[in-house]
């Protein structure tokens, strides 16, 4: 039988591709792979596009992250400058703008070499934003960017939105995934359905994400939201609270 | 043939040059749009040369004063004034076209061989000054303004060239790129040249996006795809691994 540590391992030289409906818990699952890891020593760069790297922090520690070893978590920030929210700079921290795939190439490549380490696992939260604002060119940077950092002996999970954009868009990115995890709910139930896998077969298992649900909802940004506001369409950027 | 290189030491660009840099000896364009950082580049190339590989270097501007060059350079950190005390740089300042404040409007044109006479002897006694290894000319495009027809002013360059490469130093020419966006005019100073360096600005979503590119490097198997680069306070930095996104 498959656990849910088993799928959160991220094997080296793979790039998983979450895909789940707004609220299914990819970000929940994403911390959890982050902290899985961390404890293992295994190093970690957070890429976040819908909030910044405090809140990725808090989401940590509400999970039980008590002290990341020094060196072995940095962030990309790809949404504090976005929105232009101006931050103070944090030593563990590059910036970038979502709707520029090249910073975020910059800042990625910036990150790694700064970390000097092989098997960094990357967890990319989410290519939405950027796939919003860049379209198709999504796919080059799914295959220059993310699948040669893997190919570089690292690891990535990558998330998107299910049925945020074109339906032959999403096929795309997950024929260039190595992996692809479903995330399901069905009657209140949650289900990892693992369609593709390096290491895997394929399972569909029920998964209980969030013992201690936390209020998530309230940094989640509605990516359409957040395209119209950089568009200068929407003069502030809407909170979406209560997602399904 | 040559065997020696010299090497930018400006990140990024090395590695983007085989890892190795300019072949010694050689005339090289570097060209780009206003604020993309040509006269940064330039000096950068001047800067690490006389601080880290022991090579002076000579800066031939007709445009801009030294003294507001000198300044401008304080941000990344570079002092100029002290590699002039110590020999290791200096400022020449030609410039060909000027408009005298009590003749508005009248460009001094007309004396072009004394002219480029002039720039060749000042270049010469400059490198000759300070044993120079690097010499940068900006930006030339000011040059061949004098020269309205298209046949004298290929002919100018020509001589330029030569003279420079007699020098025996590795040179910068700076130039401004014609045309914006992808899309731009073959200058002539580029088939004359034994390299060519474009640095360019592009307009994103309202974002400014930056992309160097190395075009033609003779003698070398260079990397000529566009390469996205920043100016830091450190100055120009190209990422050789990065990809440039639509």
């Amino acid at each position: 039988m498959v656990s849910l540590a088993q799928i959160q391992e991220v094997p080296p030289r793979s790039m998983i591709l979450l895909v789940g409906p707004p609220g299914s818990g990819k970000t929940t699952f994403c911390e959890q792979t982050i902290l899985r890891n961390l404890a293992i020593d295994r190093p970690i760069i957070y890429v976040t596009t819908e909030y910044g790297p405090s809140d990725a922090e808090r989401g940590l520690r509400e999970r039980g992250l008590l002290e990341a070893k020094p060196g072995l978590l940095c962030f990309v920030d790809a949404f504090n400058e976005t929105v232009g929210v101006s931050v103070p700079d944090r030593p563990d921290t590059e910036y970038a703008y979502c709707n520029d795939l090249s910073s975020m190439d910059i800042a990625i490549s910036k990150t790694s070499e700064r970390m000097q380490s092989r098997d960094i696992l990357l967890v990319f939260d989410s290519l939405t934003s950027p796939y919003l604002f860049s379209g198709p060119e999504i796919l080059r940077f799914m295959r220059q960017t993310l699948s040669r950092f893997a190919a570089n002996g690292n690891a990535v999970l990558a998330c998107i939105d299910e049925g945020c954009g074109k339906s032959e868009d999403l096929v795309a990115m997950m024929s260039l995934s190595n992996g692809v995890i479903k995330m399901e709910t069905e009657e209140g139930k949650q289900f990892l359905n693992v369609v593709k896998h390096p290491k895997l077969k394929t399972v569909r298992i029920e998964a209980l994400l969030e013992p201690e649900p936390i209020r998530l909802e309230e940094r989640v940004i509605n990516p359409d939201a957040l395209a119209r506001f950089l568009r200068g369409e929407e003069a502030v950027v809407r909170r979406e609270v209560g997602t399904s | 043939m040559v065997e020696d290189y010299v090497p930018t030491g400006i990140p990024g660009v090395d590695k983007i040059l085989a890892d190795k840099g300019i072949p010694r000896g050689h005339t090289i364009l570097v060209s780009g749009g206003p604020g993309s950082g040509k006269t940064t580049f330039a000096i950068q190339f001047l800067y690490i040369g006389a601080t880290q590989h022991g090579e002076s270097g000579v800066y031939v501007t007709l445009d801009e004063e030294p003294g507001d060059i000198r300044k401008n350079m304080l941000k990344y950190g570079w002092d100029l004034g002290k590699l002039e005390d110590e020999k290791k740089l200096v400022f020449i300042n030609v410039s060909p076209v000027r408009v005298a404040p009590s003749e508005t409007g009248l460009i001094q044109i007309g004396m072009k061989e004394f002219r480029l006479i002039k720039l060749l002897e000042a270049i010469r006694g400059g490198a000759k000054e300070v044993n120079a290894k690097r010499v940068v000319v900006d930006p030339i495009t000011i040059f061949t303004l004098q020269y309205p027809d298209e046949v004298e002013r290929i002919y100018a360059m020509r001589d330029l060239l030569r003279d420079l490469r007699q020098t025996g130093c590795t040179n910068l020419m700076i130039s401004e790129l014609r045309g914006t966006g992808w899309e731009r005019e073959h200058q002539f100073e580029e088939y004359l040249t034994q390299g060519v360096i474009l640095l360019r600005t592009f307009l994103k979503d309202g974002r400014l996006v930056r992309v160097f590119q190395v075009e033609k490097m003779r003698g070398l198997a260079i990397d000529n795809q566009p390469r996205p680069y920043e100016i830091s306070a450190k100055g120009i930095e190209v990422y050789p691994s990065a990809t440039v996104y639509k």
